[in-house]
């Protein structure tokens, strides 16, 4: 299923265009949310960075036609998620991707453990579990990694994804209960 | 609800899927809850590394390279709408110039088809015009002629 941004004329209430008034301040507080989900889904750095510049300047473009019906992040996401999509269907860059894949694979090495584990051996395993899941996201479909890394990359709320993806609340648990599921199966968690 | 929480149940409260039976058993069953808390550990370790290591990753915003991609696409607008313009003109003009002188000739038809109206209308032609005028003179119902 595609995800497109509504197209129905709806008029901008204030609130809505002063949250975008101070596009800079947009930027500076979204960009590393936008940046980290795209670099999360492609797992490409530089096309990433391309997405992201374009998610910002498209929301630039159509900062007019913001309802404030969402949240702003949540705006930006469906854009971000628009642009993902395009991407994707590129067939050139699909290659690309899966060459860069693995450089990125190594690179994410599961250092980056926010809390350190109380013996060498418990944060080599913990390391080692962060990479798992890691991997078995790269494994999941397009959808259930997304939903998958909205809401464990993101922290977002069923309901915030529900709203960035376009898909009911309901539809979203059952593909985040099939990605969990099956990331648990993967990393040895679910028997 | 009878027993413990099954592995798909624990998928399910991960994933949002939350009935109060699941709820009431996690409140009251202290391995249950524990259990719950280790499954979801990996997935917050990978949430947190990712975000850690994309915090780095994250490149400094370039509002200056967004500010000049705007510049750039409107440039690139009004370039479109000028050779648009120059386009339309240039059709435009021939057009005009074609129906201003399909007006004129036209009216030039009208003109000739006048005259020769005019001409076809006369009962002799301009040079005969004074001897009609003696011809009527003489006539019997020539009294204009007969009273000048």
């Amino acid at each position: 299923m595609e995800t497109t941004l509504a197209a129905e004329p709806v008029p901008v209430t204030a609130a809505a265009a002063g949250e975008l008034a101070d596009f800079d301040a947009v930027v500076r507080d979204h960009q590393p949310v936008i940046f980290r989900f795209l670099l999360a889904s492609l797992r490409e750095r530089e096309p990433a960075e391309n997405l992201t510049q374009e998610c910002f300047l498209r929301a630039y473009q159509a900062r007019r036609s913001f309802r404030g019906e969402a949240s702003v992040r949540t705006w930006l996401m469906r854009i971000a998620l628009n642009l993902l999509s395009d991407h994707r269907k590129s067939a050139r860059l699909r290659f690309w991707r899966r060459a860069a894949e693995t450089s990125l694979d190594i690179e994410f090495t599961g250092d980056w453990l926010a809390d350190r584990r109380s013996s060498p051996e418990a944060e080599a395993s913990a390391r080692e579990q962060v990479r798992a899941v890691w991997r078995a996201a790269a494994e999941l479909s397009e959808r259930q990694r997304t939903v998958f890394l909205l809401r464990f990359v993101e922290e977002m709320e069923i309901r915030e994804i529900a709203a960035a993806v376009g898909l009911q609340e309901g539809t979203v648990k059952a593909h985040l209960f099939r990605a969990v599921d099956a990331v648990r199966k993967k990393i040895g968690d679910a028997k | 609800m009878s027993g413990h929480l099954t592995s798909v149940q624990i998928s399910e409260w991960l994933a949002g899927i939350r009935g109060a039976d699941a709820e009431r058993h996690l409140a009251e069953c202290a391995g249950c809850a524990a259990g719950l808390e280790r499954a979801n550990e990996p997935f917050a370790q990978f949430g947190a590394a990712a975000r850690a290591w994309c915090a780095v990753e994250t490149p400094v915003p370039r509002m200056g390279a967004i500010a000049s991609a705007v510049r750039h696409r409107r440039r690139a607008v009004a370039m479109r709408l000028a050779l648009a313009a120059a386009a339309a003109l240039l059709i435009a003009t021939p057009v005009y110039r074609q129906h201003r002188r399909a007006i004129e000739t036209a009216r030039q038809d009208e003109a000739l088809l006048e005259q020769v109206q005019a001409e076809v209308s006369r009962s002799a032609p301009e040079p005969m015009q004074p001897l009609e005028q003696l011809v009527a003179w003489n006539s019997p119902s020539g009294k204009s002629g007969a009273s000048q």
